[in-house]
């Protein structure tokens, strides 16, 4: 019987799940994939929003401006990267910079401090690869930049740490309400036994509602489509630079990601279910969006094209907090962008709120820190020399292009929540996501993972499921 | 007359051969040297090449040839026996692995192996 | 650490780099080797036609890398494996990172040979899912090769490079089936001979001016569409055809790897992505030289090895502070000619120096026109592909006063 499930093991969960564990309460993470950060936490632009772009008065903006507060002090905890490193929406003649001023209006209105208006002369000091008929721009200092399969990792690992516990491969079928609160069952059988539930399921949080009686919203889905360029390029930006918002969202953006690298996207396509294949239309939308606001943008340097699904809500605003038709069902649904800046706000507020209705006391036990696979790189070189001739696997490179190390990849395999899939290892230490996108270093990971638990080759998988690396056999 | 356009796979020049054959004689042209020529006559008559494979061992992979050509139409039958083999000791690099007692060939080992576990680490 | 000369790489470039400064003299010699053992990616080319060129004989990838590794032990030269170099500074400081720890060595010359990489499937924006069963063919083959893995059973292979071809015959040799070879410009990229005895031979389809445009399949692969391209390389509506596949190799490329070449602020040729160097394989900072495929892509190892050699003599001589030349003289690429290796000859050379070039498209009855000053020669050449180095051989004492050398590839007059 635990005091608190999660249903998600995405950002959102994530948050949920390590500030749960703050107070003195039992806590499973239910996540459907058979690793966590599987869905829209995997595929997204990394950016902390200021929060001048949601309505003002919106859950978004609320959670918004209140994660962008929070977020450098999680990251500092959780060992994850972060930087502030300012935000720019730019404008192109008199009608756009109309409404410029409007953004900006609305976000003071939202609390976002430090924003400026800025001409021409005082843009191109701080990027000197705005496009040429760019003629104004709205500057935010607050907006940063976050790993975020990092932050959600972390977020998981720390929870865990503090005693969560994580139940992968959960993909909840049913919920039936229990004397005590719920119990929810997945496909294979499983069943979790609640006080209370928290519905984090990101694009499948509409059909979790249901199997609680609660058919009071939609999700839809819209695919955003993504280019990521070499680290070779970095400093071709340094602030995140949008477009003016649409009402499709906030619109394509060129920004460094905290691994420095240059992300270019995302496109805006509405889809009727869950796919994240991209399109070959979509390089040239992001291409015309891009080259609006930025000249001469390294596409040759393209290490890799990949797509994400927002997961928003038919009420357009996030849906955060107790189900008005199930009791105990705690909503954090509809989480499109501003989500990931939003997390710790969010995670924090369903925390509160759990533990009063379940007058839980904190947890003096609680420890907030984790070393994340970061942490080793971040030492000095004198420090790491201290920490290889402890353990020498930290003197073995793996990775080439990232230059990640076998003590760091063995850290992924063997810390919480432990990575089992090529994928798993990816996102927690950056071994394959450089430019050679996992060429040379793949075999290495893939016999690691053999090695660790015991898999024959052919159960060997990029992401779990069939995600078979090996379709062969033995020659 | 029958006409057949090849190319030579002697060397990485890669000649584009012509062929003439009238049951009896060969007649070859596009050749650079005098291999293109007997490369050409053989290919009318009996394809033959090198085969390269791998045999496994107890800790790895050893890879191996053989050391003369074998007709085109055997090399499956070749990797079937190559396929079946297993070895459990160290092996020198040119060992002979194989006797092939039809021809005599042999398949040869083309690297050292050491049957240490040690040894064959991946990475 | 104090050393003559460190040789970062110990692939056949680095090795016979090695060799060759050994003999011309530097006995304190350091060749560092990422992996942990020397050979570089010739130890998982199992396939035989090395060293025809240099040798006279058809040697495996596993026995060319020996033989060099031989001559190396028999010199007593220092192989320090499983050592990855992460910085290199323009005044020759090499940091490398090992499992003793993280630390400097200071050379007097150092060569660069840290070889190349695949281009990945990445950076081709293919359209579709990103499912498992995606693989460069250089990973592909170490699967087979050195773990004795299939990676999948229906293979379609994007590119005709070498490896790609070499990897065709390898799948199908270990019983899958290679469903066909994509190729996106009018010709391959891969050598003649490699089409005729790894396709051919197999019955494997090579479509020419054909692309993936997209890849199916949620968790493995489950087929691919090609295309027909056009002229410009754009995919034709309508030409859409759907082919069943568990595993796509891309063989689309090799990008020499010169992160460190950067990072010691050296400039690069944006033609070869390697340094610009001189005869000697100099390159723009004092004492570091560079060879192999770090340098430009090579299509046979026996170039490199000659190569390396060049860079190796250049290396000793340098660091014995022997003569050097002073006047150098543009080496141009022109028409149909994509890059010229050196990209500036020794003005007063008194030996023979030979320049490597690789022509633009596919050209039948060629002549190769070189140029320096008055100085004209013609070599007729029945066909030339982009995918096979040509060189010509520069003789001594025709720079002097020249502004440039030039080598054109013109159609020959009938």
């Amino acid at each position: 019987m635990f005091d608190a499930i999660i249903i998600g093991g995405g950002v959102i969960g994530a948050m949920c799940a390590r500030e749960l564990t703050a107070y003195r309460l039992k806590v499973a993470v239910a996540e459907a994939a058979d690793d966590v950060c599987a869905g829209a936490s995997k595929a997204n632009s990394g950016i902390v929003h200021a929060g001048f772009d949601a309505p003002c008065g919106s859950k978004k903006a609320k959670f918004n401006v209140e994660g962008n507060r929070r977020m450098e002090q999680v990251c500092k905890e959780l060992g994850v990267r972060y930087e502030n490193n300012g935000s720019l929406v730019v404008a192109h003649g008199a009608e756009e910079e109309q409404k410029l001023r409007e953004l900006y209006e609305r976000g003071l209105e939202n609390g976002v401090t430090g924003l400026q208006i800025l001409d021409k002369t005082a843009l191109a000091r701080l990027e000197e690869n705005l496009a040429e008929d760019v003629t104004s721009g709205l500057y935010a200092p607050t907006g940063g930049i976050v790993c975020p399969f990092q932050l959600t990792i972390a977020a998981i690992g720390n929870a865990m740490d503090n005693g969560a516990q994580l139940f992968p491969s959960f993909a909840v079928c049913a919920a039936k309400r229990t004397e005590s609160g719920w119990q929810i069952a997945a496909k294979d059988g499983r069943v979790l036994e609640g006080k209370v539930v928290l519905n984090c399921a990101g694009y499948g949080s509409a059909q979790v509602a249901r199997l609680f009686g609660d058919a009071s919203f939609e999700i839809r889905a819209r695919k955003g489509e993504y280019m990521l360029l070499d680290k070779s390029c970095k400093g071709f930006v340094r602030h995140t630079v949008f477009g003016l918002p649409t009402a499709a969202g906030k619109g394509v953006l060129v920004s460094p990601t905290a691994d420095g690298n240059i992300l270019v996207g995302p496109t805006s396509v509405e889809e009727d279910t869950y796919d994240t294949s991209v399109r070959r239309e979509g390089f040239d939308q992001i291409r015309e969006k891009a080259d609006a606001m930025l000249k001469n943008i390294p596409y040759r340097e393209v290490i890799t094209s990949f797509a994400g699904v927002r997961a928003y809500s038919s009420r357009h605003d996030f849906i955060i907090g107790e189900s008005e038709y199930a009791e105990g069902l705690f909503h954090a649904a509809g989480i499109e962008s501003p989500g990931l800046t939003a997390s710790p706000a969010i995670g924090r507020y369903l925390a509160e709120a759990v533990a009063d209705r379940l007058h839980a006391k904190k947890n003096a036990e609680f420890h907030p820190e984790r070393k994340s696979a970061e942490w080793f790189r971040q030492l000095s070189r004198e420090a790491q020399n201290e920490i290889i001739r402890k353990e020498s696997a930290y003197g073995r490179i793996v990775c080439r292009c990232e230059e990640v190390t076998l003590g760091e990849i063995l850290q992924a395999l063997r810390q919480n929540p432990r990575a089992h899939t090529i994928d798993g290892v990816k996102l927690r230490t950056r071994a394959g996501m450089g430019r050679c996108q996992g060429g040379f270093c793949q075999p290495s990971v893939f016999n690691l993972l053999m090695k660790e638990y015991g898999y024959r080759a052919e159960e060997v998988t990029k992401n779990g499921g069939k995600s078979f690396v090996i379709t062969g056999g033995e020659i | 007359m029958e006409e057949k356009k090849m190319i030579c796979i002697e060397c990485p020049r890669g000649c584009e051969l012509t062929v003439r054959t009238d049951g009896k004689s060969v007649d070859v042209s596009g050749n650079f040297c005098p291999r293109g020529k007997k490369y050409a006559q053989a290919e009318v008559v009996c394809p033959r090449r090198i085969l390269t494979s791998t045999v496994r061992a107890r800790y790895g992979m050893i890879p191996v040839r053989t050391d003369g050509e074998i007709k085109k139409s055997e090399i499956f039958r070749w990797m079937e026996r190559i396929r079946a083999m297993r070895i459990d000791r160290d092996v020198k690099q040119g060992e002979v692995l194989l006797t092939d007692d039809d021809e005599g060939i042999r398949l040869i080992a083309t690297a050292s192996y050491r049957n240490e576990e040690g040894d064959n680490a991946a990475f | 650490m104090e050393r003559d000369l460190v040789i970062i790489g110990g692939g056949p470039a680095g090795l016979a780099a090695a060799v060759a400064a050994y003999d011309a003299g530097v006995h304190d010699v350091l060749v560092i080797e990422r992996e942990a053992k020397p050979g570089g990616v010739l130890k998982q080319c199992i396939h035989n036609g090395f060293g025809l060129t240099r040798f006279k004989e058809s040697m495996t990838g596993p026995e060319y890398a020996a033989r060099f590794v031989k001559e190396t032990q028999a010199r007593g030269i220092e192989i320090m494996t499983n050592t990855f170099v992460v910085d290199l500074t323009a005044d020759k400081t090499v940091t490398c990172r090992n499992e003793s720890g993280i630390f400097t060595v200071r050379a007097k010359a150092v060569i660069l040979a840290m070889g190349c990489r695949e281009r990945s499937k990445g950076a081709l924006n293919i359209a579709g899912t990103r499912p498992a069963g995606l693989f460069s063919a250089g990973t592909a083959q170490k699967f087979v090769n050195v773990y004795g893995l299939l990676p999948g059973k229906r293979v379609v292979i994007l590119g005709s490079g070498d490896i790609g071809l070499i990897m065709a015959r390898r799948l199908t040799l270990e019983g899958a089936k290679v469903e066909c070879v994509c190729e996106i410009m009018p010709h391959s990229s891969g050598l003649r001979r490699n089409i005729a005895q790894c396709l051919d031979d197999f019955g494997i389809p090579l479509y020419l001016e054909h692309t993936v445009t997209e890849i199916h399949g949620k968790e493995r692969v489950e087929g691919v569409t090609i295309m027909r391209v056009d002229e410009q390389k754009q995919p034709v509506e309508g030409t859409e055809r759907y082919v069943p596949c568990d595993t796509v190799l891309f063989s689309v490329g090799l990008i020499p790897e010169n992160e460190l070449t950067k990072r010691a602020g050296i400039a690069l040729d944006p033609r070869t992505k390697g340094a610009f160097v001189d005869g000697s394989r100099e390159t723009q900072a004092e004492g570091i030289f560079a060879c192999g495929n770090v340098l430009h892509v090579h299509d046979l190892v026996d170039f490199v090895s000659e190569e390396a050699e060049i860079a190796g003599i250049g290396a000793a001589e340098y660091i014995r502070g022997g003569q050097r030349a002073k006047e150098y003289v543009p080496a141009a690429a022109g028409e149909n000619v994509t890059y010229v290796l050196p990209q500036r000859v020794d003005a007063s050379a008194q030996r023979v120096q030979k320049i490597y070039f690789r022509v633009r498209s596919v050209m039948r009855n060629a002549v190769i026109k070189v140029q320096a000053g008055a100085y004209e020669k013609r070599i007729r050449k029945p066909a030339v592909a982009p995918g096979e180095m040509e060189h010509i051989l520069l003789p001594a004492g025709v720079c002097g006063g020249v502004k440039e050398v030039r080598i054109d590839v013109l159609a020959a007059e009938e």
